[in-house]
């Protein structure tokens, strides 16, 4: 008899052996919510809460199955339960960031991911995210520099450095000459030496070229 | 009626009552009647006649003896040897006045005279050889045995006692150092001549019996055993001998009946109330072994064996104090019990205190070099980071002792896998070494196929080197063994939620698909 490749199988013969396994109960929720069965994961993990005690991982769990169903009030609750277990889990902190970012808390979400950036500076996704939330014309600068690290991270990223390019044009785009940031005019020098290296579109090439002119003579 | 020469020394005497030697011989024949008040009577009015007659004397002398007037004896014996310093009855009979008086050196001395003046009197010799009880005497206790049995080679006696005498065997030498003498073979011919002799002496048969169980030859040992519980059916030592080879034959029932006879005819016996009680223990009886053990140290509060049981039957009480109380006393008894050391560690363990069961095992192990158990335990729950280099030291020890020991391989392999160390500042460092730890777990397994738990681990790290398919068949083979092993089952999910593993799993069941098919087509021919 061929054994069967469905991992659902197992999840739940390891959970029907130990209804307290929580590694399994960690694993199955994952898997419900990568699915995008939310309410199924609320069931899933509230039912298994019933009989074990909550601990961080699955507290987690519930707060990505609620923020899935919109249900943002019991999604900081259960993030809140997860964080008051371990304040420190990188998780952890990403989900409160998300349910902060989700319901529009932008100073919040902030701080969450300020959070990660103490306990984590090597992942580029994080100040990815990060940038992502820096949208105010007033913080364009800041977002370029978020975007800086993210590259030194992941310097391979075509993504991220064709965003990078498209934020220092719009930045030499709305800023006088005079005004410009001494600093900024510099990364960006750099950062063209890097261009030949990425396969960028046509547009794009043309606009760094028009950015490239407005510093030339700084 | 009464016999003639009786009846013609009373006419003799009633005729001329002054005639000691007719008393003395009336006397003689009251003694051969076992009529010895009498006897005792002639005897004394022989010698209150002539106060020179050194038999009459000594006959005084035994009678008085027989009647336990000790002193009066001693007073007649020597008027006797005084009288015929050559008398040998005297010399030999005052010799076991001695004896009786505990005065042995004074015997022995009597009992050499006895036979410088007559060297064929075989019980002088046989009688200074049972004095002879020192190790230092062994030689010359087992000459004067042979010479009695020399003089009379149907002397039961003292084949019976050379026979007891090889079978201890603890002499001594010229430096006070003890020496092994045991001569068993010469031992149980004197004992078979001793059957030979009187076939009803059951003492034979059961030393005989002793001596097979000692050599291990449980059913010539258990015929003898048999013929001296026939003779004696209330030999305590039969009984406990003959419980000791049931239980070797693990015939418990059979076992527990002798012991607890054994102890019915000796009820102060605490071999047989200990053994009674470790075998009860083994058969999961706690309760009966307890009673028994306990009665045995009350009679016996230094066996080591006995607190060392009572101490195992404790370990299951709640309050982990009694059982260490017991171990710590069998210890004491016996430092070097390395078992002791080896069970009250892991005692220590199961109440917590991983500290004392790590101290425990160390000195199980400084007390019993090979004892790999006990360097295993000690690497098992060396589990600090900061112990790994000794726990290191000890897995490879019990592995050097004990190579075919699959927990162990198991066990090392997890430390090797792990991998958590203190670096030289201190701070923890991960170095596992995945290679070691695949070959100790591939190691378990091939010593006990079933470890189940070796071939989990197994899985996950070749899992980690990106075999998948390796990892899903030990995997797999964890939860074929152990199908309630929840842990096998979950790492089997995790595996196969790896893009990676499921792509290699499913061209690989896909290949093997196309080949079943491709045989079975090739088979049909044949089937035409």
């Amino acid at each position: 008899m061929t054994a069967s490749l469905d991992p659902l199988i197992y999840l739940k013969k390891a959970l029907q052996l130990d209804s307290g396994h929580k590694a399994s109960a960690c694993a199955f929720a994952k898997f419900l919510i990568e699915q995008g069965e939310w309410k199924q994961a609320v069931e899933f993990i509230n039912d298994f809460m019933m009989e074990t005690d909550g601990f961080t991982e699955l507290y987690n769990h519930l707060a990505m199955a609620y923020l899935g169903q919109k249900m943002i009030s019991e999604a900081e609750d259960s993030i809140m339960k997860a964080l008051a277990k371990e304040p420190r889990s990188k998780d952890t902190l990403f989900t409160a960031f998300r349910i902060k970012k989700s319901k529009g808390d932008k100073y919040a979400a902030l701080y969450y991911i300020e959070r990660i950036i103490r306990y984590d500076q090597a992942c580029s996704d994080t100040f990815i995210e990060m940038a992502s939330l820096l949208n105010e014309p007033s913080e364009l600068h800041r977002r370029i520099n978020v975007l800086e690290i993210a590259l030194a991270l992941s310097p391979t990223d075509e993504s991220l450095f064709s965003r990078l390019v498209l934020d220092y044009c719009h930045y030499f785009d709305s800023t006088s000459v005079a005004n410009l940031d001494r600093d900024l005019v510099e990364n960006f020098k750099l950062m063209q030496l890097k261009a030949p290296s990425f396969s960028i579109s046509e547009s794009l090439k043309d606009k760094l070229k028009k950015a490239a002119q407005k510093v030339s003579g700084l | 009626m009464q016999s003639e020469p009786k009846v013609l020394l009373e006419k003799a005497i009633q005729l001329d009552p002054n005639l000691a030697n007719a008393h003395f011989k009336l006397g003689v024949l009251f003694q051969f009647e076992k009529q010895f008040e009498e006897a005792l009577e002639c005897f004394k009015k022989a010698t209150s006649i002539d106060s020179s007659y050194p038999e009459a004397e000594c006959e005084l002398a035994i009678e008085l003896h027989r009647q336990k007037k000790l002193e009066d004896s001693r007073d007649h014996f020597l008027n006797a040897l005084e009288l015929d310093p050559n008398l040998t009855k005297a010399y030999f009979n005052y010799a076991l006045l001695l004896i009786e008086l505990k005065d042995p050196e004074e015997a022995k001395n009597n009992f050499e005279k006895v036979a410088e003046i007559d060297q064929n009197y075989a019980p002088a010799y046989f009688h200074k050889a049972k004095l002879l009880t020192s190790p230092d005497d062994f030689d010359e206790a087992r000459k004067n045995y042979e010479t009695a049995i020399d003089i009379d080679e149907n002397y039961l006696e003292a084949h019976y006692y050379l026979a007891k005498l090889l079978l201890g065997g603890i002499a001594t030498n010229k430096d006070g150092s003890l020496l092994d003498m045991r001569d068993w073979a010469v031992a149980k011919k004197h004992f078979l001549k001793v059957i030979e002799l009187d076939q009803n002496y059951y003492k034979a048969s059961y030393n005989l019996g002793k001596i097979f169980f000692e050599e291990k030859d449980f059913s010539t040992s258990k015929s003898h055993l048999l013929r001296a519980l026939e003779l004696s059916p209330e030999y305590s030592k039969a009984h406990f001998l003959y419980a000791r080879i049931m239980e070797k034959e693990n015939k418990a029932e059979q076992a527990i009946f002798h012991y607890e006879e054994s102890i019915r005819f000796f009820t102060e016996n605490p071999e047989a109330l200990f053994h009674l009680g470790r075998l009860l223990f083994l058969l999961d009886d706690y309760p009966a072994a307890e009673k028994r053990i306990r009665e045995s140290i009350a009679h016996d509060s230094q066996n080591s064996n006995a607190q060392y049981f009572l101490a195992k039957i404790l370990m299951f009480e709640e309050d982990p104090g009694p059982a260490k109380k017991h171990f710590y006393k069998a210890l004491e008894i016996n430092p070097e019990f390395a078992q002791a050391y080896f069970d009250l560690a892991l005692h220590a363990e199961n109440s917590g205190d991983l500290n004392e069961a790590k101290i425990h095992f160390q000195k199980a192990t400084d007390v019993e070099q090979n004892f790999a158990e006990a360097y295993f335990n000690l690497a098992r729950l060396s589990s600090n980071p900061s112990e790994y280099e000794l726990a290191e030291r000890n897995f490879e020890t019990a592995l050097e002792i004990k190579d075919d020991y699959d927990e162990c391989h198991y066990y090392f392999g997890l430390l090797l896998a792990k991998g958590e160390k203190l670096s030289k500042d201190g701070s923890l460092i991960r170095q596992p070494n995945p290679e070691r730890a695949i070959k100790h777990f591939k190691e378990a397994i091939r010593i006990n196929p079933d470890n189940y738990k070796s071939h989990y681990q197994l899985g996950i790290l070749l899992a980690n080197n990106a075999e998948y398919k390796s990892a899903f068949q030990e995997l797999q083979r964890s939860i074929k063994i152990n199908p309630k092993f929840a842990d096998g089952h979950y790492q089997l999910a995790v595996l196969l939620m790896n893009e990676n593993a499921i792509s290699v799993l499913e061209s690989s069941m896909e290949a093997k698909k196309k080949k079943v098919g491709a045989n079975s087509k090739r088979k049909k021919p044949g089937k035409k």
